[in-house]
């Protein structure tokens, strides 16, 4: 005898749920994929709908070699996170194909609880947790659908009534252990997910390389790279330089890191840094990026346990940003960058050019040494050519294709943004015997709607260069963009060289904001608690959280005082022993059924006792005494014969084998 | 004394006024529930399938003194109830009691009665008294009516008004005796002869403290909960017009704690319920216009849906 098959409603309600869970995954989910399992759920449920026989046993098969075969196709890898989550899913469009009972469908609805919480492996942000609130309670309500007797449901007044009445209660009592276990799971220092499938995580962003001229793309995207708040006034924006990678190697095409072995730990200082006494301090919220670099105001000071500062004064931290990460930092806005303890290594690596290329650069700067120019004025030349030869600033650069892209773009198309500016930049001063670098970072920043952090976004990435103007001085930034766009730097991304309409709209500004405060809010008052903040709230509560005796006691304690709590609440809610009671009797009727006895909802339990016992004869005083038992504390209150009931009923058990 | 002991005597009487009303066990259990919750009985039958014998046979078995007015539509509320008389030798106005004065009245073909008539027992069947020129003299205890109705023929009749209706506890039907019961009546003695030798089997003392407990009986909150969803099930019923009243509700518990006790239980089980749901409601549940059948018929098919909470 099997669990109760699914009544049409029954199933149309798993399906919602399913639905409603699969919905923000198809955001991710490959297109074709995303389709070919929408498609087996219809013919799912055009088959349940006209048809009543089942799918035969045999199409399964090859539906799930189908299923994997396409997620390593699509992902590689199929342990890694996109791929297994893509597999989960598919696998769960599977297991609805199999549901025809009641059991098969809330496995289905449990693993639907547990694919809304991977989602929150892709995005974090607000809209979607308050979307996954959604999906969570359509799983609860089908569950709910799933396990209620039939023919106790009313219409969708009814409905709500009964939902309100009995399923948020139970959602709400279990808030307080759910905060509980919020806090006081360890968080994992490392990511969950160790293996990342490059091919699909790749987030636009900075990135360890540039490339002018071969994307625009960045520019294009609003979305916060991270929000920043300021412990005092904030600095002016176009002072705001956040400092990413610094590029040094540079082969004609694409500008890399310094990458030469044996000086890649040089002149490290290595976090927690406090910063000096006056300082600038913030806190910066990154969104994940899938990469090490933390970004910080020029010159950085200070900066948490976990990140280092390599000689080119950026900083990388130990491991990858994967979810939203808070930290600290110091940042003394007019110092500049030393050299370093190895200056001579490094200053090799910051004059070199590409050999045999960009011949007209060469000979343009070396024509400003001819002159007998000193660095500073070579500088200040250099600027004047970007201002006087008709350079002009765009985001719609026309491509670089040949060898000499630095000779192209300075004496042909003279058009570009900061990537174009800086590259050509740096190589000019090179070819003029001044050591110098490109940084890549951010720019700026915009003010929230009620002021009190700054929006950072994709848009706002920007690239500048370093000089080295005496052999024993620091460095010196130049930006060679301002020289050629001044607005860029002074307004920001969000106003210039960008004429859509919604960009500029005011009314769409101010919704923008809006919703990115409360963004902010929900990630400093949820996402922000990390490993970091959750040590920090342990040791408030003298408990150590590495020594696993101390947080064991902890968690136990606090689980076990909040399921007293719980029980007591639910003690109090109604008489245990006729809930009891209730139970034991259903597995009575259940065992009954499997004999082939029904039970109708509409007979006493004494009536209903005689009928069994005339198709059952040699039961009959067990399946009385059980009725009996049932009876007496039903219906005349007498708790103390639950014990009655427990005991006949396992004598019931054990005499009525099916 | 323990319940059964307590019952015995009510169940020798029910076994005794088997003996008289043969093959209607059933409706015998009923009439002695009605009895023993404290409220009147309907019985709604053709002429002759022995309405009368289980009258005299109840009041006989169960030591009350029993009084048989025939309702027509020319007897007068005096008539019943009775009439002040003037006596010249004290200078007073005398009560004279009318045949109401009895602790069971048969009262036969009731919806013969004029509506006036009617009202008269429907005061006397609610209150336990009657009121002549503004006295009140109460009937003895315990006070039973059982009125009959035929319910073939129409002409001449004053159907009862709902509120009559509601104040009878229970209704029920006799029907014909099956093949066997109505052989063996016909090779019997005369009734009335037998019904003569019968000999009471408790007294009403006895029967008023039987009463009581029953009215004690314990319904526990689940009972409580089915009764009510089995009385709401009727307002909510698209073949019904009128669903029970509250007064309906609490006669329906009544009932079954009587039923309940019958069977020598404390507490009230939703088989009770059962057993008298169908007697309660049949006559109380006003029919759609368009509604096919009678109100049994639709109290069973409630019966047979509502589920036990």
């Amino acid at each position: 005898m099997r669990a109760p098959v699914l009544s049409p409603r029954q199933f149309d309600w798993l399906l919602i749920a399913f639905g409603a869970t699969l919905a923000p995954h198809l955001l991710w989910l490959p297109p074709l994929y995303g389709l070919m399992l929408g498609t087996i759920l219809v013919l799912r449920y055009v088959q349940r709908r006209r048809y009543v026989r089942a799918w035969p046993g045999w199409i399964k098969f090859p539906l799930l070699i189908a299923v994997i075969a396409f997620v390593i196709a699509e992902f590689g890898n199929p342990l890694a996170r996109q791929a297994g989550s893509a597999a989960l899913i598919g696998l769960t469009v599977l297991k609805l194909i199999e549901s025809e009972n009641r059991s098969d469908g809330l496995r289905a609805l449990l693993v639907c609880l547990f694919l809304n919480s991977v989602q929150f492996l892709f995005d974090q942000s607000l809209l979607v947790t308050v979307y996954m609130l959604l999906p969570t309670f359509l799983v609860f309500i089908a569950m709910n659908e799933l396990v209620a007797p039939p023919g106790t449901r009313g219409g969708i007044a009814g409905e709500f009534a009964r939902i309100g009445r009995e399923l948020v209660p139970l959602l709400l009592i279990t808030l307080p252990l759910t905060a509980f276990l919020f806090v006081s799971v360890p968080r994992l220092e490392t990511p969950l997910w160790g293996t990342r499938d490059n091919r699909w995580e790749a987030r636009t962003g900075l990135g360890d390389e540039m490339r002018p001229g071969s994307i625009t793309e960045l520019h294009a995207d609003d979305s916060p790279v991270m929000r920043v708040t300021f412990d005092g006034p904030a600095p002016p924006t176009q002072q705001m330089y956040w400092r990413g990678p610094v590029l040094v190697n540079f082969d004609g095409e694409v500008w890399r890191r310094r990458a030469w072995p044996g000086a890649t730990h040089v002149g490290e200082i290595k976090g927690p840094q406090s910063g000096g006494p006056n300082d600038l301090r913030y806190e910066v919220m990154l969104e994940p990026t899938d990469r090490n670099w933390v970004f910080a105001l020029d010159v950085a000071t200070g900066f948490p346990d976990g990140v280092k500062q390599q000689v080119e004064g950026h900083l990388l931290r130990s491991q990858r940003v994967t979810s939203v990460w808070a930290y600290r930092a110091a940042s003394n806005l007019r110092a500049s960058l030393p050299q370093g303890p190895a200056p001579s290594v490094y200053r090799g690596e910051t004059l070199r050019l590409p050999a045999q290329l960009n011949p007209q650069s060469l000979a343009l700067a070396q024509s400003w040494v001819a002159q007998g120019a000193d660095p500073t004025q070579i500088v200040a030349q250099a600027l004047q050519f970007f201002r006087t030869q008709g350079f002009s600033y765009t985001l719609v650069p026309t491509p670089l294709v040949g060898r000499h892209r630095v000779d192209e773009f300075l004496f042909e198309t003279r058009n570009g943004f900061c990537e174009h500016y800086s590259q050509a930049f740096v190589v000019l001063m090179r070819a003029a015997g001044i050591p110098a670098r490109v940084v890549t970072g951010y720019m700026g920043g915009e003010r929230s709607s009620n002021g009190a952090y700054y929006i950072v976004r994709n848009a706002d990435a920007h690239a500048w260069a370093e000089v080295l103007l005496s052999d024993d001085g620091t460095w010196t930034r130049i930006d060679p963009t301002a020289a050629v766009a001044p607005d860029r730097i002074s307004l920001g991304s969000g106003t210039f060289g960008d004429d859509s309409y919604f960009r500029n709209n005011h009314w769409w500004k101010a919704i923008r904001l809006q919703t990115d405060a409360l963004q902010h809010w929900f990630n400093s008052m949820v996402v922000r608690f990390d490993t970091l903040r959750q040590r920090e709230f342990f040791a408030n509560l003298g408990i150590d959280p590495s020594d696993w005796r101390q947080l064991g006691a902890w968690m136990a304690g606090g689980i076990a005082a909040l399921a007293l709590a719980m029980s007591l609440w639910m003690f109090d809610r109604r008489p245990t022993s006729v809930d009891l009671a209730q139970r034991r009797y259903r597995r009575f009727l259940k065992r009954l059924q499997q004999l082939g006895v029904g039970s109708n909802p509409a007979e006493g339990p004494m009536d209903f006792a005689e009928r069994a016992s005339l198709q059952l004869p040699h039961l009959r005083a067990a399946i009385f005494a059980v009725s009996d038992a049932y009876a007496r504390l039903r219906y005349a209150d007498d708790p103390e014969a639950i014990v009655q009931l427990n005991s006949a009923l396992l004598d019931f058990l054990k005499s009525a084998k099916p | 004394m323990s319940l059964t002991e307590a019952l015995k005597p009510l169940l020798a009487a029910r076994d005794q006024i088997n003996e008289i009303v043969v093959g209607k066990k059933a409706e015998v259990h009923l009439a002695l529930v009605s009895v023993l919750a404290g409220g009147h009985l309907l019985l709604e039958d053709l002429p002759g399938v022995g309405k009368t014998t289980l009258a005299h046979a109840l009041s006989a078995s169960l030591d009350l003194d029993f009084g048989r007015v025939q309702f027509t539509s020319d007897l007068l509320p005096a008539d019943l109830v009775g009439v002040s008389v003037f006596d010249p030798s004290t200078r007073r106005f005398d009560f004279h009691r009318g045949p109401i004065f009895t602790q069971l009245l048969l009262a036969d073909e009731i919806n013969r009665g004029t509506p006036k008539l009617q009202s008269a027992l429907l005061e006397a069947m609610a209150e336990g008294q009657v009121t002549v020129d503004g006295v009140s003299h109460a009937l003895p205890k315990p006070f039973i009516v059982i009125a009959t109705q035929n319910p073939i023929e129409q002409s001449g009749t004053f159907a009862l008004p709902e509120s009559q209706l509601d104040r009878f506890l229970l209704s029920m039907s006799l029907g014909y005796p099956d093949a066997a019961s109505e052989k063996a009546l016909l090779g019997a003695r005369e009734r009335r002869q037998v019904i003569a030798e019968l000999k009471p089997k408790l007294s009403s003392e006895q029967l008023l403290a039987l009463r009581q407990q029953a009215d004690g009986l314990h319904a526990s909150a689940a009972a409580i909960e089915y009764a009510y969803a089995l009385i709401n099930s009727t307002r909510s019923d698209k073949r019904v017009r009128i669903g029970l009243s509250p007064r309906a509700g609490i006669g329906l518990l009544r009932a079954a704690k009587a039923h309940a006790l019958l069977a020598a239980r404390t507490h009230v089980l939703p088989e009770d319920l059962q057993a008298v749901f169908v007697a309660v409601t049949r006559h109380r549940l006003v029919l759609a216009a368009d509604a096919s059948g009678d109100g049994a018929i639709v109290s069973r098919d409630l019966l047979a849906h509502v589920p036990i909470p």
